[in-house]
């Protein structure tokens, strides 16, 4: 290998290593703090008390109604899951077919991931190329 | 040696450090969350029996294990995970 191709190497993965370490710096000042905010955002105290009696009036109304106690509890059970902030997290994630993690995410992006793939795979072929 | 500069490594232990607090935080105030919540289910004349069940039913629905599993299409990293 040239001088220059050594030299260029060297510049390359030094631009990497700066980009791991950019990434690495933004990642911890910023996702500590949002996890935090979003904590704070969930759990208020007011918000959670709220949320209880709005789910016990839920019950009570279908039983006033003169709904099956076990019936009541169910549908109870249902509306709580599908209303409370952790529920509405798993609902959201789920549907939007979360994370891809090392491509055993949800089937629904896996032709974005090929294309993707695809891609990347011509331009490396293409940067070989013009080597 | 690795092209990673050590300067950009050391931040991975303090990063994780951080991630481990917020998690526990976030876990601390799923219980507290869900004690007020059975707390104004019981206002709100529900049963006790009932309530518990309901208020322990919210507090699952902010396993962090669940929620990757959620996110990640349950694909075993949330196994790795080691808060539930």
């Amino acid at each position: 290998m040239s001088d220059k191709e050594n030299k260029k190497d060297e510049s390359e993965s030094k631009n990497d290593a700066q980009e791991v370490k950019d990434i690495l710096e933004a990642v911890s000042a910023t996702v500590p703090k949002l996890l935090n905010e979003i904590t704070e955002a969930l759990f208020s105290a007011e918000k959670s008390e709220q949320f209880g009696m709005a789910v016990a009036k839920f019950y009570k109304s279908m039983i006033d109604a003169g709904m099956d106690e076990d019936k009541a509890f169910e549908l109870t059970n249902k509306f709580m899951d599908s209303s409370s902030p952790g529920g509405m997290i798993s609902k959201v994630l789920g549907e939007s077919g979360g994370i891809n993690i090392g491509g055993h995410g949800h089937g629904s992006h896996d032709d974005l991931g090929d294309e993707i793939e695809r891609k990347v795979k011509e331009k490396v072929a293409r940067k070989f190329d013009d080597e | 040696m690795s092209d990673i500069p050590l300067a950009a490594l050391a931040r991975v232990p303090g990063l994780l450090i951080r991630l481990v607090f917020s998690a526990l935080k976030f876990k601390r105030m799923a219980k507290k969350s869900a004690r007020k919540v059975r707390r104004g289910m019981i206002k709100a004349g529900m049963s006790r029996e009932k309530a518990k069940t309901l208020a322990d039913k919210y507090e699952e629905t902010f396993s962090i294990r669940r929620l990757i599993a959620g996110a990640t299409g349950g694909d075993g990293i949330s196994s790795l995970f080691p808060f539930h």
